[in-house]
C-alpha cells in the first residue's frame, strides 16, 4: 500500500511539474515578486550612508558647528551647496535624502536668545524619519548649547558687572563648557538594544523589510492551492470514480495526493528559502533544524488546507479563483506582508488563526531574534494542528460526496 | 434550377486531399443524403458549404448565390446543424436561441415568435428556460437542429446529427426531419448511419477518401450490386477467417463480412447458395441460428463499391 | 452594427452568471480593498495606536519619577502608553521575546544620583524587533525626555563653569538660586527650530481606503479583461465562433462584439467597485464626475487592448488561466497599487509607467487628491487610449492572422 501512496504522489508531482501554468505560480512568480519587494524596500543606496545636502548661508561660525555635528553621525553624507534651487531639485530627484538650509541670521540669534528657523526640504518620495530625527537632535543640542550659554551669561552678569567687550569671549566660552556635555556622546542618553541577531544590514523588519520568510509561506500556499487543488478538483470529479475501480483504497488516493501536495510545497519553499538566503542576504540558517520543523508543519498545515478545498471546487478554473482569493487574504492578514504590529488588534487576533501567522512568527523567532528549536515548537504545533483538523474535515467531507 | 449546385468542389490540407473535385445538386424539397464512412470528407464539405472555410477550386451555388462570392446571401438560406452542440452550456435553450436568432438579424416580435416556433417544432418548449448544461445527449441534439431552423433556411444542412443519441431521440429527430420536409424544407444529410439514411433520403451519394462514388435514389444505388442477395446468417459460435475466406471463394459471392455473431454475404442467386452455405458451415462444426436473405443495403452497396465497411 | 452589441451583451449574461467569476472579479478586490484599508488605517492618518511597553524602576530616585509620573503618564500619552511595571532585566527580556512588550525601559540605580552630581547618566530601552515602529516611538519618547534633563543640567552647569574663575561671587548664593532658576528654565523653549517643508502635492489627504481602493480596482481590470480574453479560447472551443459564422455574420462584426463583451465586463465591475467602495466604504473618488469616467473609459480601454495582446499570444485558456493573475499581480505591484510609488527606486519608477495601471493610478489620485477636473487628467487618459490602441493593433492583427 505504501508503495501505491508514493507511486500517486510522484504522479501527481510530475504532472504538476510538466504544467508549465503551475510552474509560473510555484516558481516563477515567487521569485519575481520576491525581487520586486525586496528592492523596493531596501537600503537607499547601495553603500548604506544617507546624503543630506546643506546650504549654509550663516554670517557666523556656528552654521558650521551644526554642520559638522551632523557629519559626526554614522553614515551620513554631507553635499554642500549654494543654490536653493538646486538643492530643491536634488531632493525632488531624490539625490539627497533631506536638504537643509541654514539662515543668514543663525549665529546671531543664537547669541541673542532668539529662536531661528532651519529650513527642511523633503519630499513624500523618501522617507526621511530616521534622518529627521537625528536632525533634530543635533537643533537639539545648539539649542541646548545656546540656551546654556545665554543664560550663564545673563545669570553672570545679574551678579557681576561683566564688560560689553568680554561678553562674545565668556559666550563662546559658555558655549564650549555646554557642548562638552555632548562629547563624546550627550552625557544623559537613551541606551537602546534592539533584542535581536546581529544583521549585516541596519534595519530589521523595518516596515516593509525582511519580507522573504512572510512570502515565501504566502507563495508556498498559493503554489500548493493553485497546481494541487486545482489537480484535484479535476481529478476528484471526473476521474476518481475511475480509479475507485481499481484495487487502490480511497485512503490511498487521497493519502498519495497529500503526500504529492506536500512535497511540492516542501521543494517549492526550499527553493525560496534559498533564494532568499544567497539572493537577498536573508540569514536563515541560525537554527536549521528550527527552519526545517517550521517548514514542515507549515507545509503540512497548507497541504492540510489545500486538501479541504479541493473537496469544495469542481474546475481548476474555480480553485484558482479561490487559491488566489485565500492565499492573498490570509498571507495579508497574518503578516506576511507587513509587520503585525502595524494592524489594529483585532485584526492581530484574526491573524492566529492562519497558518501564515505561525509561520512567519516562528521564522522571525529564528532569523531576526535567533532563538533556538524549543522557541518555535509551539507554532510547530499549532501547524501540525491545523493541518490534521483540515484533513480531518476533508475526509469527512468527501466521503459524504 | 436546383435548389444547391456542387460544382467540382475541392479542399486540401497540405498533402491530403479531403475533398477531391465533388459535383452534386439537390432539388427543391429533397431530403439529400451524403454517406460516407468516417474521414471520407464531408464534414469538409459541409464546411465549404456553409462557408465556414474556402474550397481550394469548385464552387457551390445555393438559390444561385455562390459560396465564394456571395457568402453572406447564402448564409442567409441556409440552415445548420453541426456535429458538435456548439452552444453556449450556461445559458438556457430559449437563450442562446435568442442569441443566435440576433446573428440571423431576428429582432422583436419576430424573433420571439420564431424561438417559439422551433422550440415547438423541436419538442421542448416546456424545457426552454433550462440550462444547456442539464440537457441529455439527445435534447441537446434537439436544440442544436432548432438553432438551425432560425433562419427559416430554404437549406438545412445537418451533420452527423444522431452520434451519441439515445434510440429514442433519435427516432423523434428523424420524425421531426421527415415532418419538416413534407412542409417544404429541402434538406441535406449526412451520417454514416446507414439506416438513416435509407430511412430518410430521396437521394443519396455515397463519399469515400473525398471523392463521391455513387449518387442516385435507394434503389439505383442497390442496382449497382447487380441482382445480388445479402444473406444474413446469425450463429451461435464465432466464424473463423478461413471460413470467411472460404465463403469468399465460392462462386458468385462477391463479399462476405463478419458482425458480432452474424456473417452477412454479398452473393447472386442467394437463395440457391443458401444449402452449399449451411453445409459448409455444419462442417466447419458451426451451429446456425437463424438465416435472412435481404435485399443489399446501401453497407453493402458501400462494401461492394469500396471493398470497405461503412462502419468502423 | 445591432449585433456587435448582441454578442457583446451574450457576454456579459454569459459572466455574471458565473458565481466563480463573481468571487474572482468582485469579491476578491473588495474584500482585498477592505482588510488592506483597515490595516494601514492607523498608520495613515496617524490615528494613535495603543503601545504596550514595560518599566523596570531599580533607580526609584527623583528623575525616574518624573518619566514615570509626569511624562509616561501626562494627558498627552497616557492614552497611547499601556505600562507594565517589571520586577528584573530578564523579565523584560522574556516579554520581549515573546512579543508581549513593544519596548522596556529600565532605569538603573544610581541614575538619578549620577544626573544629580553631574556625571554621564543613561537610560536603556529594550525593543522587540518585530514591533520597530512601536519601540521606535518609546525610544524618542524617552530621548526628548533625556534631553530635557541634559538641557536643565547643561544650563546650570555652564553657569557653574562659567562662574568659576570669578571668585568674588558666592556659592552659596547661588545655590539658592538655582531653584528658581530651575523654574526658568523649565520655560525656555528650544532656539533652534527645525521647519520642514515637504513638497506637498495634495490639498486632500487621501484616507488608506481610498488608496487602495483605486490601486485594486485597477489592478483587478486586468483580471477582468483576461476572463474576457479567455471567453476567446473558449468559444473556439465551444465551437460557437462557428455557429456564429454561418450566420450572416462578418467576421469583423464578430470580432468587435468579443472586443466590446471585453470591455463591457471589465467596465460593469469598475463601476461596481467604484459605487460600492464609495457608499459603503466612504470612499471619495473625485469631484469630477465626467473626469472620474472618462479616466474609467481610458484605463478599461487600456487593459482590454492589453488581453487581446495576451490572448494573441496565448496558446490555451489554461495558459491565460495561470499567467493572467500573475501579471495582474504583477502589473498590479508596479503600477503602485500596493506601496506608495514614492517608495520604488528609480529603475522601478521607469517599468512602472509602463504599465497602464501607474497612469490609471495617477490620473484617479489626482481627482482624488487636488480636485482636478476633466483636463487636468487628460494627459493620463490620453496615454492610456494610446497604449489601447497600440495593444489593440498588434493584437487583433495576430489574431486575424491565426483566426479567431
Amino acid at each position: 500500500m505504501l508503495k501505491k501512496i508514493f507511486n500517486i504522489a510522484i504522479n501527481l508531482l510530475k504532472i504538476t511539474l510538466r504544467d508549465k501554468g503551475a510552474l509560473v505560480w510555484l516558481l516563477v512568480m515567487p521569485l519575481i515578486w520576491t525581487v520586486l519587494i525586496g528592492s523596493m524596500s531596501g537600503p537607499k543606496s547601495s553603500s548604506n550612508t544617507v546624503p543630506v545636502g546643506i546650504i549654509n548661508l550663516d554670517n557666523g561660525t556656528y552654521g558650521s558647528n551644526f554642520e559638522s555635528y551632523l557629519a559626526k553621525e554614522k553614515d551620513i553624507v554631507i553635499v554642500i551647496k549654494k543654490d536653493e534651487t538646486e538643492l530643491a531639485q536634488l531632493v525632488k530627484d531624490t539625490k539627497v535624502s533631506v536638504g537643509l538650509i541654514i539662515p543668514q541670521d543663525f549665529s546671531d540669534s543664537l547669541k541673542l536668545n532668539r529662536s531661528v528657523e532651519i529650513k527642511l526640504l523633503k519630499s513624500e518620495k523618501s522617507s526621511s524619519y530616521f534622518i529627521e530625527e537625528l536632525i533634530g537632535k543635533v537643533a537639539k543640542r545648539m539649542s541646548i548649547d545656546a540656551l546654556s550659554a545665554n543664560f550663564a551669561l545673563e545669570k553672570l552678569n545679574t551678579l557681576v558687572q561683566v564688560p560689553e567687550t568680554s561678553k562674545p569671549e565668556i559666550w563662546e566660552r559658555a558655549y564650549k563648557i555646554a557642548d562638552a556635555y555632548f562629547e563624546p556622546s550627550p552625557s544623559i542618553a537613551v541606551n537602546y538594544k534592539v533584542l535581536a541577531v546581529e544583521q549585516k544590514e541596519q534595519n530589521v523588519a523595518v516596515g516593509m523589510n525582511l519580507s522573504s520568510p512572510g512570502f515565501a509561506a504566502m507563495f508556498v500556499m498559493m503554489g500548493v492551492f493553485f497546481a494541487g487543488a486545482a489537480m484535484v478538483a479535476e481529478r476528484h470529479h471526473g476521474t476518481l470514480a475511475r480509479l475507485l475501480t481499481t484495487p487502490t483504497s480511497k485512503f490511498s488516493i487521497i493519502s498519495g495526493e497529500m503526500l504529492g501536495f506536500f512535497l511540492l510545497g516542501l521543494v517549492q519553499f526550499l527553493i525560496l528559502i534559498l533564494f532568499g538566503q544567497y539572493v537577498l542576504g536573508v540569514n536563515w540558517g541560525n537554527s536549521p533544524f528550527g527552519v526545517a520543523l517550521l517548514t514542515v508543519s507549515y507545509v503540512l498545515a497548507v497541504t492540510g488546507l489545500g486538501t479541504l478545498l479541493s473537496v469544495f471546487v469542481r474546475t481548476s478554473g474555480q480553485a484558482g479563483a479561490f487559491a488566489v482569493l485565500v492565499s492573498m487574504v490570509t498571507s495579508m492578514i497574518g503578516g506576511s506582508w507587513w509587520p503585525i504590529e502595524i494592524a489594529p488588534k483585532f485584526m492581530q487576533s484574526i491573524a492566529r488563526f492562519t497558518p501564515q501567522y505561525w509561520a512567519v512568527n516562528g521564522f522571525n523567532k529564528i532569523i531576526t531574534r535567533g532563538f533556538g528549536v524549543s522557541s518555535v515548537l509551539s507554532n510547530f504545533y499549532v501547524l501540525i494542528a491545523i493541518a490534521c483538523v483540515s484533513l480531518f474535515a476533508s475526509v469527512v467531507l468527501f466521503r459524504f460526496e | 434550377m436546383a435548389l444547391l449546385e456542387v460544382k467540382e468542389l475541392s479542399k486540401s490540407y497540405g498533402n491530403i486531399k479531403a475533398v477531391g473535385g465533388i459535383s452534386f445538386e439537390i432539388q427543391k424539397g429533397e431530403i439529400f443524403g451524403l454517406l460516407g464512412p468516417n474521414g471520407a470528407g464531408k464534414t469538409t464539405t459541409i464546411s465549404m458549404l456553409s462557408c465556414l472555410i474556402k474550397p481550394d477550386s469548385g464552387d457551390a451555388f445555393v438559390d444561385g448565390c455562390s459560396i465564394l462570392k456571395d457568402s453572406m446571401e447564402v448564409k442567409k438560406r441556409i440552415g445548420v446543424v453541426p456535429q458538435d452542440v456548439s452552444l453556449y452550456p450556461t445559458l438556457s435553450a430559449q437563450e442562446n436561441l435568442v442569441f443566435f436568432g440576433e446573428m440571423y438579424g431576428l429582432t422583436g416580435s419576430k424573433l420571439r415568435e420564431k424561438v417559439d416556433d422551433v422550440l415547438e417544432v423541436v419538442g421542448l418548449t416546456d424545457r426552454r428556460k433550462e440550462a444547456i448544461n442539464k440537457y441529455s445527449g439527445g435534447m441537446k441534439r434537439r436544440i442544436n437542429i432548432a438553432v438551425g431552423l432560425l433562419p427559416s433556411p430554404k437549406l438545412l444542412i445537418l451533420d452527423e446529427p444522431t452520434v451519441g443519441v439515445d434510440p429514442q431521440s433519435r427516432t423523434n429527430i428523424l420524425e421531426t426531419l421527415k415532418e419538416l420536409n413534407k412542409k417544404g424544407l429541402t434538406i441535406l444529410y449526412t451520417s454514416h448511419y446507414m439506416e438513416e439514411v435509407e430511412f430518410l433520403c430521396h437521394r443519396i451519394a455515397i463519399m469515400d477518401l473525398g471523392k463521391i462514388i455513387a449518387i442516385g435514389s435507394l434503389n439505383e444505388l442497390r442496382l449497382l450490386v447487380g441482382e445480388r442477395d445479402l444473406l444474413r446468417i446469425s450463429t451461435a459460435n464465432e466464424i473463423s477467417k478461413d471460413l470467411v475466406e472460404t465463403v469468399k471463394k465460392i462462386p458468385d459471392v462477391s463479399e462476405a463480412r463478419v458482425l458480432d455473431e452474424s456473417i452477412e454475404i454479398l452473393t447472386l442467386h442467394g437463395r440457391k447458395l443458401l444449402p452449399q452455405i449451411i453445409e459448409i458451415f455444419g462442417d466447419a462444426g458451426i451451429k446456425i441460428k437463424s438465416v435472412e436473405v435481404k435485399e443489399p443495403n446501401l453497407e453493402s452497396v458501400f462494401l461492394h463499391l469500396t471493398g470497405k465497411e461503412l462502419r468502423d | 452594427m445591432k449585433k456587435i452589441f448582441f454578442i457583446a451583451i451574450k457576454d456579459l449574461k454569459l459572466r455574471a452568471r458565473d458565481f466563480y467569476a463573481f468571487i474572482l472579479l468582485l469579491v476578491m478586490p473588495l474584500v482585498l480593498i477592505l482588510v488592506l484599508g483597515i490595516v494601514f488605517k492607523p498608520m495613515w492618518t496617524s490615528t494613535p495606536f495603543v503601545i504596550d511597553m514595560g518599566v523596570v524602576d531599580f533607580d526609584n530616585g527623583e528623575f525616574s519619577k518624573i518619566l514615570i509620573n509626569d511624562v509616561f503618564d501626562s494627558d498627552d500619552l497616557k492614552s497611547m502608553l499601556n505600562i507594565t511595571f517589571l520586577d528584573s532585566e530578564a523579565e523584560a527580556k522574556d516579554r520581549i521575546n515573546q512579543g508581549k512588550l513593544a519596548a522596556v525601559v529600565i532605569l538603573n540605580r544610581g541614575f538619578s544620583d549620577a544626573i544629580m552630581a553631574g556625571e554621564n547618566a543613561s537610560i536603556e530601552v529594550l525593543a522587540d524587533p518585530e514591533q520597530s515602529i512601536k519601540s521606535g516611538v518609546v525610544k524618542s519618547i524617552v530621548e526628548s525626555y533625556t534631553l530635557e534633563v541634559l538641557k536643565r543640567r547643561t544650563m546650570v552647569e555652564t553657569f557653574l563653569g562659567t562662574v568659576a574663575p570669578y571668585s568674588s561671587v558666592n556659592p552659596q548664593d547661588i545655590q539658592k538660586m538655582i531653584p528658581e532658576w530651575l523654574k526658568e528654565i523649565e520655560n525656555e523653549k528650544d532656539i533652534v527650530l527645525v521647519k520642514s517643508s515637504t513638497e506637498k502635492k495634495s490639498t486632500n489627504e487621501i484616507p488608506a481606503m481610498g488608496y487602495y481602493a483605486v490601486g485594486m480596482a485597477v489592478m483587478y481590470l486586468l483580471f477582468a479583461t483576461n476572463s474576457g480574453a479567455e471567453t476567446i479560447f473558449e468559444e473556439r472551443r465551444l465551437k460557437t465562433y462557428d455557429r456564429i459564422r454561418t450566420a450572416p455574420v462578418h467576421e469583423n462584426v464578430l470580432f468587435g462584439g468579443k472586443l466590446l463583451g471585453i470591455f463591457l465586463v471589465a467596465f460593469v465591475q469598475f463601476l461596481i467597485i467604484v459605487i460600492f467602495t464609495a457608499l459603503f466604504y466612504g470612499v471619495s473618488w473625485g469631484k469630477s464626475l465626467s473626469g472620474i469616467f472618462i479616466l474609467m473609459v481610458s484605463s478599461v480601454l487600456a487593459f482590454s487592448g492589453f488581453s487581446t495582446l495576451f490572448a494573441s499570444i496565448a496558446k490555451s485558456e489554461e495558459q491565460i488561466g495561470s499567467i493572467g493573475p500573475a501579471l495582474s499581480m504583477i502589473f498590479g505591484f508596479l503600477g503602485g497599487g500596493m506601496w506608495p510609488v514614492f517608495l520604488f527606486p528609480q529603475w522601478m519608477n521607469v517599468v512602472s509607467k509602463f504599465t497602464p495601471n501607474r497612469w490609471a493610478l495617477d490620473g484617479f489620485l489626482k481627482l482624488m487628491e487636488s480636485n482636478a477636473n476633466f483636463a487636468q487628467v487628460l494627459p493620463q487618459c490620453g496615454v492610456l487610449v494610446m497604449m489601447a490602441l497600440l495593444f489593440f493593433l498588434i493584437g487583433t492583427l495576430r489574431l486575424k492572422a491565426r483566426g479567431v
